[in-house]
This record gives C-alpha cells, structure tokens and sequence, in this order.
C-alpha cells in the first residue's frame, strides 16, 4: 500500500465513530448475553448478506498485534475467506494465519473451528439471520415484546411439531439455545456439531448480522442450553463410524463432496469441514 | 391489605379504561342515561367506568350487555391483556391466599401469572389459537409455558384434554382449520383448561353457533364446571346462555354496571330499565 492509499484510510476502513458505536453494542450484548442489540451496521465495500456484521465487529476490535484468522465453512481458503482477509490486512496491516492455536481474533461463517479455542481469542460469526422467533412470529414488535418476558411458548411449540411431524428433532442449523437461562438465540450460521462448544467456553464469541443489524455475545463460562425434550434429547449431526477421508479423523465436523473418477463416474468424499484441522492433522501423521 | 372477610378469589374495584384523550364533559354526556359510551365533543370512548365486582372460587358470574356496553373491555382487563387506566384487581388463590393486585405485576409476572391461573375461550377461534400450528399444538401450548419438558407426557395429557371436551382424539396432529367452529371452541376449551386454571374466561363462546352445537358447547361448559369446580367469568349478550351458566348476573350498559344480582332474581325482578327490556326482549 502506497503512502497516499494509507491517507485514505484510518487504521481498520471504518471510522473512529463507528467502531466506538460497534464496540459499546458489543459491551451491552456482552453485559446481556444472547440479546439482541441494535447497531448502526455501516455500508461496507463488500455486499451485505457476505458478513458485513462480522466484518465490521472485527475492524471495530482489531488491534496492530493481533493475529488474524478468517475462515468461510471451515475453509481459509475458500473465496469469500479469502476476500475478505484480504481486505482486512490492506487496511490494518495485521499478521494473518490459518492456524487456530496461533490466532487471536478468528472471523468464521458457519463454524467453530475444531481445535479448542482459549480465552485469550475471540470468535466473531457472521450472521444471516438473527432472530430465532421469525419462524413463529413475523412481527419484529411483537418478537422483541416476546424475548423481553421471555415468551417463547411458540418456539417450544414449534418444536413440538417438529417432533410430532418428522419423529425427532429436525433442525439442521440454525439450532436455537437459552443462553444464561435468559434469552433465547440463534446459533445461526453454526451447525448443531458446534452448538455445545458455546456452553461454559472460555472464549469470546460475538455474533454480527450486518444486513438485519443486530449483535449479540455469548461471554466466556456461559451456560449454553439448546431447546430439548427429555424423550427427544439434543443431538448433533455425529453418525457412527464416520470418519475423514484425508485425515481419518473420527471426532470431527465433516463435509461431503463429490469427486469425479479418472474414467469417468466419481464418488461423494467425506472429509473435514475445518480444512486447517485437517492439514494439521495430515501434516502431523506424515 | 387486611385478610379478607369473606372467601373470594377476585375482587375487581374501580375499574376504569378509555380510549381517546378524555374532556371535563365525557362524564356528563356519557353513561346508561345518556345512551352512549362515546363523548359527543371529544370523541373519547369510556369503554368501562368504575366496575367493580367479586367472584367466589368455583362461582359463576354472567356479564350481560348490548354491543359495546364494555363487557369484553371488562374481561380483556380480567385477562390482563388490557390495562386500566385505574382501579385494582385482587385476587386470592383458594385456600386463604395473599391477596395480591395483579395490576402490580410487572410484563413478566403478569404472563405466568396469565398462562398458570387464567384460562380465556375467545368468541373468533382466531384469536385463541394459532392456525398454523396443529390442535394438538394449540393446547400444549400451555403445557410447554408451563415447562412440561416430555413429549409422551405432553400427547398424554392433550389427549386426556382432548377427550374431555368431546373432541376425537385421533385427530390431535390435524390442523385446526380443518374442524368447525363448534370443535373449535371445544379446542380452546381443552386450551384453556391444560394449565388447570383458577378461573376462566368465557367471551361470547357460542354466538356465531348454530343451536344444536350451542348447546352442545353449553352442555360441555356445564359438566365441566360441575366436575372441576371451576371458577367462570362469562361473558355473553345472550340472556339465555347467562341463565343457563351463572348464579349471578352483572348487566352492563354505555360502560357502566347498571344491575348486578343472583341471575333469577334479575331474570324475574329486574330493576333497572335496560334490564328490564333486555328480559322482555329475550322473553
């Protein structure tokens, strides 16, 4: 970066007014863990619904010796991540990894990296969709009356018929959980695979949906509870004898691809959703 | 407040709601004489002006009224859905409760206090139970409020609700919009029933029904009443659906209770002139 384009920019693209706003929601979701706080969510040069929220809740807490990690899906490499680390390195200049243990601030779409996070990091997750309640209750108003006295029969009703309809619970992602006995949230855009890690973590994890423009916070050591029957209980995605085509790993997230056969054909391939996990792992195997 | 002297579950004093800005003429120009509720300078409608009744744990009490008399003004702010602009409403659990004014509670206590205690069976099914959920859903509804955490346990007790209000417990999965109204009132019955309630709202539960499901509903209400005990609040401007249910009998005119008494004595006796032709209109 040239002198004049360094000019052009204060340390992290957005303002200085800006980032003090984004960092007193953050305070407040942080004070009220799994609420939904307001922010002025400012345009970015990327499209909103492309993480927006987390982008701009990582340039508000970015600092020059931070250590960043971006990850889309598990993947540091996929085009998303790797646009938008691009964009935060031009304008802050940070150290960039794709190693979860050397990070300090790691940006995610989707997951929670598979190595466990300390409390010296912070995890912030785009968010599409904010609200667990849109689902039985259209209405924002009325949705923001129902979180405030804690009404969520409806939720608990949908998911009676979730179970009634399909036999079980069957909610892919998106799960919703009561955070600190309170509130509930939308894990969204984790999968259930990553919902526990939420519970008691010693990590910082902030939510930002730039598009709906709204953050939210679950602090370290906060009891995370998904919505469960006692003869339905909560259950992850873990299928018996599963295990990772490159990695062999068993006790992870993974991801089916197809692969195309050399004659023609091909088969679905099973590998690691966290694709630095998996290279670790490969890596220490050979 | 002082233990109460006789054994009531509520007490209602001073009651009051409007809707509009209020001028020093609305008093003057409204009420039973007057004929209307609304203020003709102002606009200003006195829905319900200083009601004030009681309701002894298993008792039931009829409110009567034309049209936009306040009965259903009266009973949203039994319901605690709408608020007063002044007055108290005490209630007592049975059994020599606390007395507690649950305009007091805060928007959190007032809900459990709503899903635990109260009961409410609306006149448009719509209003009592989301249509897109299925009834099976629509009454464990309050079984799930009240943090029943088992699917099994929750099917068992709908299905025993279910029974109970006469309606066909194989179809517990089916969307309420395929019953007819009679059933759906039945519906919310069972609803309202599920959390055992300590008093329940009746608002208009059979106008827009046809005689024969009437009185089937009516039958329903009855029996139910003699089998739990339970305490009712029924409102109706159908003298006949009040003779047939309550003991006692408030009769409410432009906002103000014109008559109350035991519901035979307003019946053959009635005092107040609009009372006095609301009988002879139903006779």
């Amino acid at each position: 970066m040239s002198q004049s384009d360094e000019q052009l920019y204060t340390f992290g693209l957005i303002d200085e007014d800006a980032k003090r706003e984004i960092r007193r929601s953050l305070l407040k979701a942080v004070a009220l863990p799994g609420h939904q706080v307001p922010f002025a969510s400012r345009d970015m040069p990327i499209a909103r619904g492309w993480g927006t929220g987390g982008l701009q809740i990582t340039l508000a807490i970015i600092t020059p010796t931070d250590t960043l990690k971006v990850i889309d899906q598990g993947d540091d490499a996929s085009v998303n991540a790797v646009n938008l680390r691009r964009l935060i390195t031009r304008t802050t200049g940070v150290a960039t990894t794709v190693d979860t243990k050397a990070a300090t601030l790691i940006q995610s779409r989707h997951r929670i990296p598979e190595e466990r996070l300390r409390s010296d990091q912070i995890l912030v997750l785009q968010v599409p969709m904010v609200d667990p309640l849109r689902w039985v209750e259209p209405n924002l108003e009325r949705a923001t009356v129902m979180h405030g006295e804690a009404d969520y029969a409806r939720m608990w009703v949908y998911m009676y018929e979730s179970v009634v309809k399909a036999g079980d619970l069957r909610i892919a992602s998106q799960y919703p959980v009561i955070v600190n006995s309170r509130y509930m949230m939308d894990t969204t855009p984790i999968p259930r695979w990553d919902v526990m890690r939420l519970h008691m973590a010693e990590t910082l994890f902030l939510f930002g949906a730039g598009r709906e423009k709204r953050i939210y916070a679950v602090p370290p050591y906060t009891p995370v509870a998904p919505l469960e029957f006692e003869d339905y209980p909560f259950r992850t995605e873990y299928q018996p004898g599963q295990r990772c085509a490159r990695c062999g790993a068993e006790e992870s997230f993974l991801t089916s691809h197809f692969v195309p056969g050399p004659h023609g054909g091909g088969a679905w391939v099973a590998s690691c959703s966290d694709t630095s996990y998996c290279d670790q792992r490969l890596t220490g195997q050979g | 407040m002082e233990r109460p002297t006789d054994d009531w579950l509520l007490r209602v004093e001073g009651l009051s709601k409007r809707y509009g800005p209020g001028c020093p003429s609305c008093s003057r120009l409204t009420g039973p004489e007057a004929g209307t509720s609304q203020c003709p300078r102002c606009g200003t409608v006195l829905a319900c002006v200083a009601a004030g009744l009681s309701l002894r744990p298993g008792e039931v009490l009829g409110i009567v009224g034309e049209s936009g008399s306040g009965k259903s003004t009266l009973l949203q702010m039994l319901n605690l859905a709408v608020k007063p602009d002044s007055g108290a409403i005490w209630y007592a659990e049975p059994g020599g409760g606390t007395p507690i004014d649950l305009l007091r509670l805060n928007a959190y206590s007032a809900r459990r206090f709503r899903n635990d205690r109260l009961g409410i069976v609306h006149q448009r099914p719509e209003l009592g139970l989301n249509m897109h959920f299925s009834v099976g859903g629509n009454v464990a509804e309050k079984l799930l409020l009240a943090e029943w955490r088992h699917v099994g346990k929750i099917r068992a007790r709908t299905s025993e609700l279910m029974a109970q209000t006469e309606l066909p417990v194989e179809r517990i999965d089916d969307a309420p919009g395929t019953f007819s109204g009679g059933m759906l009132q039945r519906v919310q019955i069972a609803k309202a029933l599920a959390s055992r309630p300590a008093l329940l709202l009746l608002d208009e539960v059979t106008s827009g029904l046809d005689l024969s499901v009437q009185a089937r509903v009516l039958d329903l209400i009855r029996r139910i009443q003699w089998e739990e005990q339970i305490t009712m609040l029924l409102v109706s401007h159908d003298l006949g659906v009040i003779r047939q249910l309550a003991r006692r009998t408030i009769v409410m005119k432009s906002g103000h209770i014109v008559e109350s008494g035991l519901t035979d004595q307003i019946m053959e006796d009635p005092q107040h002139p609009y009372t006095q032709l609301l009988v002879s209109s139903a006779l």
